[in-house]
């Protein structure tokens, strides 16, 4: 187990390096002058050759890549072009609030897609089946722009029992005021992932339930709930396991479009801004923590899996 | 004599799909009597094994079963148990051993707890020693070497035959009245079987348990069993003490199975076998189900129309479905 660890973790090394080599590269292949996006339309070509040359945007693509990692390396992210802060101070809250949306949302759907799936494969022809069906189908079909729209009209503005734009309030300081605030996106995150996971649930646990040692489980004298909770969602939640990793990772990026709705101070509406202000220096270390978070998590998700399936023998 | 230990009376075990019903058990009678063996043999298909998981409510999910006729098991109606009280009797009075054993046992428990379990769910006040007491004891009466070990291991750890001693370990942990085992040996190595077997007979003999062992391994049932009830397409066709069945069968059918086993004795080119398929619940054919197979019928009305019920024959206890079993010794010698 111990090896294993040790070459995955290594094996994190080129993966992180390529990537970075990607998101720089995209970045600076994007359209658009950050000199201009600085100093403005109305700057003389002289204040934007300066500015280039001080910037080191004239010297060659490979010298630029390298002078960056150098510097992310020693954790200097650069500094944004747009506030001349350092970026890594920029990130890190943002980092931090998406993290405790992602985690939460990630939690709800966990706990309201294990719950639906289970619930159906154990009563297939029920009406609580047929609804898990309806349930998959709209949240699979509704965007979640839209649905985070519908819920702020819903409760931010008609009802207003919920705040129509969400704040990040850190969970250990106030859980309360935590849950008023990110409800909604909450909501909205973890809507789509719930669907996905009670449908992968579902199936797993109606293959399950017609497994040999479910049956051995019965005619031992186990009670149906305990088949059903303890022997048969053991063994369906392996499968699982894995799509959550993926969507927890998805979690992290796909908040770009619900902060936004919410106008949430995340990651996401961090990278949508500097997309917009061509803060390059920002983006790149945004979207490399992205990156990072998403490899980290499938790391956590093998070894999970590993630790969850006593069948599986590494190294 | 005694009351026997399950007594099952017109057993009929059927489907529904939209359109029509199978019945593929149809109407069943058989008794175990308490501490004998009773082999049930026949073709797949032809119901032995829908049988007992009727009579167990253990069908797999799916279908929609309909299980109609009585299973009195100790003096309990086991068909009219539904819920909690039949959850009880289960793994207590009666237990069952599958056929595969590697895939009978969940992958993720460790095997120490998933025959702790089998105590436990009808012991519920016992304490977590002593339910590790009496599976370290079980572990050793099927002969598992170095139980304390093998306790803490994965299924996936175990072989076939350990598995399968496990399972048996299992059925035996309440000291049940009845271990309905279906095809025990079947997925393991011959040699394999013999220890198996006679893990089998031991753990029996210990707690004086009926067995009804499922097979259609005719020398299994030579080994073994006490009585034999041969099964054809969904129904009992012969029933009869061991000796007597081999040696004076009384049914077509059970004269074809033996004679389609291959002798050590004899050299052949081709392996003798019953012409024919076992017709499925959907197109059984009418009047006697084996007729069209059948080397006596020779087309006779009465094998064409009447189904046969269980005839006595000349000989107490053994009775078969056969208008003409009075021919059948005479020539099955030939």
């Amino acid at each position: 187990m111990r090896q294993y660890l040790l070459l995955r973790i290594a094996q994190l090394i080129p993966a992180l390096f390529l990537a970075s080599i990607a998101i720089w590269a995209l970045i600076y292949l994007l359209p658009g002058d950050p000199a201009i996006a600085i100093l403005g339309p109305n700057a003389t070509p002289q204040q934007l050759q300066d500015l280039r040359a001080a910037l080191g945007l004239n010297q060659p693509a490979y010298v630029q890549y390298a002078n960056w990692l150098g510097h992310v390396l020693r954790g200097d992210f650069g500094i944004s072009y747009q506030t001349g802060l350092p970026v890594l101070d920029l990130i890190g809250t943002r980092a931090i609030a998406t993290v405790q949306l992602g985690v939460m949302a990630f939690l709800v759907s966990m706990l309201v897609g294990v719950t639906l799936g289970v619930v159906a494969a154990a009563r297939p022809d029920s009406l609580a089946a047929r609804l898990v069906g309806t349930y998959n189908s709209l949240t699979l079909a509704i965007p979640s722009f839209w649905l985070g729209l519908l819920l702020i009209l819903l409760f931010g503005v008609w009802l207003k029992i919920l705040p129509p734009a969400s704040g990040f309030v850190p969970i250990w300081l106030d859980p309360l005021a935590t849950l008023r605030s990110t409800a909604l996106p909450i909501i909205t995150l973890a809507s789509y992932t719930s669907g996905i996971v009670a449908r992968f649930v579902r199936s797993a646990m109606a293959d399950v339930l017609g497994a040999d040692y479910v049956r051995t489980a019965r005619a031992k004298g186990v009670a149906e709930r305990q088949v059903v909770w303890r022997h048969a969602l053991r063994n369906a939640l392996l499968p699982a396991v894995t799509v959550l990793g993926l969507q927890f990772g998805a979690f992290i990026g796909g908040a770009v479009v619900t902060e936004g709705v919410f106008n949430y101070p995340g990651l996401g509406t961090l990278v949508l801004s500097s997309v917009t202000t061509r803060d390059y220096t920002v983006l790149q270390g945004a979207i490399l923590m992205i990156v990072a978070a998403f490899t980290l998590v499938n790391l956590a998700v093998d070894i999970l899996y590993a630790l969850l399936d006593p069948r599986i023998q590494y190294g | 004599m005694a009351e026997p230990t399950l007594s099952v009376r017109d057993l009929r075990v059927g489907f529904r799909t939209r359109s029509s019903f199978f019945a593929a058990v149809d109407g069943v009678s058989f008794d175990v009597n308490p501490g004998e063996t009773l082999g049930v043999v026949g073709e797949s298909g032809s119901g032995k094994t829908i049988s007992m998981l009727g009579i167990l409510g253990l069908l797999p999910p799916g279908p929609s079963w309909t299980v109609e006729g009585h299973a009195v098991l100790n003096g309990r109606d086991l068909l009219t148990l539904e819920g909690e009280e039949l959850r009880k009797v289960r793994g207590e009075q009666v237990s069952m051993i599958f056929q595969n054993p590697t895939s009978s046992l969940n992958p993720v428990f460790t095997v120490g707890d998933q025959v702790r379990e089998a105590i436990q769910v009808h012991h519920p006040d016992a304490s977590k020693q002593a339910l590790k007491d009496r599976v370290l004891q079980l572990l050793d009466l099927v002969g598992i070497p170095d139980p304390r070990r093998r306790f803490e291991q994965y299924p996936h750890e175990f072989s076939g035959g350990m598995a399968q001693r496990v399972m048996i370990a299992m059925a035996l942990a309440n000291s049940p009245s009845l271990v309905i085992a279906d095809e025990p040996t079947t997925a393991l190595d011959v040699t394999i079987q013999a220890q198996i077997l006679e893990v089998l007979r031991t753990g029996l003999r210990e707690f004086n348990t009926a067995l009804v062992l499922i097979t259609h391994n005719l020398s299994l049932v030579a080994e073994l069993a006490d009585r034999v009830t041969v099964m054809y397409a969904g129904s009992v066709v012969e029933t009869a003490e061991v000796g007597e069945l081999f040696h004076h069968p009384r049914h077509p059918y059970t004269v074809g199975l033996m004679r389609s086993v291959p002798s050590l004795q004899e050299r052949t080119d081709r392996l003798a076998q019953i012409p024919g398929q076992q017709p499925s619940p959907a197109n059984r054919p009418s009047g006697c189900a084996f007729h069209p197979r059948c080397y006596l019928s020779n087309a006779r009305e009465a094998c064409r129309t009447d189904v046969p019920p269980l005839y006595p024959t000349d000989h107490p206890a053994h009775v078969a479905a056969c208008h003409y079993w009075s021919e059948v010794e005479a020539t099955a010698r030939a």
